[in-house]
């Protein structure tokens, strides 16, 4: 230890001599021991390698070789949908969340919804259901980094809706609580995003969920207004 | 065979190691702390302090006697005193903290200012735990092992103070391993984790964490980057299981360890997830040689001092 370190409360850097010496190595190894048992008890589990097999699985079919599991072509609506104003992903007790927004055609994979802005009324309705709920968690789930999100992602619904939002001033929103904190009968909303603009995204979306032009004309009227 | 796996395990434990390493995971410890706190400081009163009419709820679940608290006895102190003398002790207490951070990270009386920084981080995460991400937690350990080691013994104003007494640039290997055997821990944790996330073994995991304005740092249109955040995405999910592998490979640990702090800056630049890159790349100084982090802070043992052995800090002597 170097001599003038001082205050040293902690001198325990020194190796102990002696005896100590051997005591001090079967603690670190057991600590060590520990640490990795630990890990290997939290995180090795079947599904791990069952997701690793089908990973493995899905890469071959992409290739054409055939391996018994059917490989999904993208259609422009997969988990992360850029471009819409809003994506929801919501569970329902009656299966995939076709209750809370007009969508059109098949519902997009893994319960994700779509939220194109046919009518800005409902949109509306949902921004003021969205915000009443985060409320509920105000100051519970508080946390100064994700109350910017927060804030941002309100700020720019606002915008987006043209309207002023004044209750976006205080909320906090702790993603991670949402499953527990967004219970609310037939629906549970897990988790909101706000994605960045991507006009020509959102035209691909717009004509897989719209395949008449007149209902394509009245989508973007609605949503350039 | 006892006797020799006893002495390999004396050698790779107590064997002199360079201290470099621990020192600067010691100065990007104590900055993270103190940017943590600095950032939340605006949001002082709802994250730490009682509100006009109501304590904090999770202060009070604390109290209600929830046991997966660790400090939850440490702060029911508070819980007599009144509105405004506890708000003033909390202040003065954060205060404390963001002093003893700093002095920890420029090395001024580095372990009472380390222990009383670790201390009342813990304090202030039992007041709230929500108030973090998941980083808090793993602060922990590894400013433990930091404290441990006599990391203010170079780089540090304690050095300093002693201007005319050899720095000692050589420790006891053991906290350095520690802090390696904790890395590794954690890339095997998050790497197997992800082989059954969908979302990773879609290659769209950097894609949605991009476009997701609660993690990204550049709210930009990702659409047209979505194949080149594919790779980096397969890549990562490559390189983190197979990390704890590389970084115990003696001619693969540099380049491993290289590949790894580069994936976290470039993390650390496009996405807010707290601390976790400042932590892990601390970590990660230790598998570096030393003479490379001589080179990065432009001080080595050779000016006055005692020379270590400038292997690399992983491999046995």
């Amino acid at each position: 230890m170097h001599p003038k370190e001082v205050p040293s409360i902690l001198s325990v850097s020194a190796t102990p001599p002696g005896r100590g010496r051997s005591w001090f190595l079967a603690l670190l190894c057991i600590y060590s021991g520990l640490l990795i048992l630990g890990a290997w008890r939290e995180e090795i589990r079947p599904s791990a390698f069952e997701g690793a097999s089908r990973w493995a699985k899905r890469s071959l079919a992409r290739f054409g070789i055939p391996t018994g599991i059917p490989v999904f072509q993208g259609s422009g609506a997969g988990p992360i949908l850029q471009g819409t104003c809003v994506t929801v992903r919501a569970r329902s007790e009656q299966g995939p969340s076709q209750q809370i927004a007009p969508t059109k055609g098949p519902c997009p994979p893994e319960g994700w919804l779509l939220m194109v802005p046919v009518e800005n009324t409902f949109l509306k309705r949902l921004l003021v259901e969205i915000t009443t709920r985060m409320r509920r968690v105000e100051r519970a789930t508080a946390s100064s980094q994700t109350m910017t999100s927060t804030k941002r992602l309100l700020k720019a619904l606002a915008h987006h809706f043209g309207r002023k939002a004044p209750e976006a001033k205080e909320f906090a929103l702790q993603w991670s609580l949402h499953s527990r904190d967004y219970e609310s009968g037939d629906a549970v909303v897990q988790d909101i995003l706000f994605l960045s603009w991507s006009r020509g995204k959102l035209q691909e979306m717009t004509t897989h969920w719209f395949p008449s032009p007149e209902q394509r004309d009245a989508v973007w009227k609605e949503w350039e207004r | 065979m006892i006797g020799r796996v006893h002495s390999a395990l004396q050698s790779w434990f107590f064997a002199p190691q360079p201290l470099v390493a621990m020192a600067c995971n010691r100065m990007l410890l104590g900055s993270a702390l103190v940017i943590a706190y600095l950032i939340r400081l605006p949001e002082l009163g709802t994250l730490f302090l009682s509100g006009s009419t109501a304590w904090f709820p999770p202060f009070r679940t604390v109290l209600s006697g929830r046991s997966d608290y660790p400090l939850r006895f440490a702060v029911s102190w508070l819980e007599p005193l009144s509105g405004e003398t506890r708000s003033a002790v909390l202040v003065g207490l954060y205060c404390l903290l963001l002093f003893a951070a700093a002095s920890f990270a420029l090395g001024v009386r580095t372990r009472l200012s380390g222990t009383v920084a670790l201390l009342l981080h813990l304090f202030f995460v039992t007041i709230n735990p929500i108030a973090y991400w998941g980083w808090s937690a793993l602060i922990f350990p590894f400013f433990l092992y930091t404290l441990l080691s006599p990391s203010g013994r170079v780089l540090s104003w304690d050095a300093r103070r002693c201007a005319t007494e050899p720095e000692d640039w050589q420790t006891s290997a053991w906290p350095i391993r520690l802090v390696q055997i904790h890395v590794c821990v954690m890339y095997f944790e998050t790497g197997v984790a992800r082989l059954d996330d969908e979302r990773w073994l879609a290659g769209q995991m950097l894609y949605e964490a991009l476009t997701n304005t609660l993690v990204t740092r550049l709210a930009i249109d990702w659409h047209p980057w979505r194949e080149v955040l594919e790779v980096f995405c397969y890549g990562t999910f490559l390189l983190e299981p197979l990390a704890p592998l590389l970084l115990c490979i003696p001619r693969l640990r540099t380049p491993a360890a290289v590949a790894l702090i580069a994936l976290h800056i470039g993390l650390e630049l496009l996405t807010r997830v707290g601390m976790w890159n400042f932590l892990m790349i601390g970590g990660l100084l230790t598998f570096l040689p030393a003479n490379w982090l001589h080179r990065m802070v432009g001080r080595g043992p050779g000016e006055r001092g005692r020379a270590p052995s400038l292997t690399a800090q992983g491999e046995s002597p």
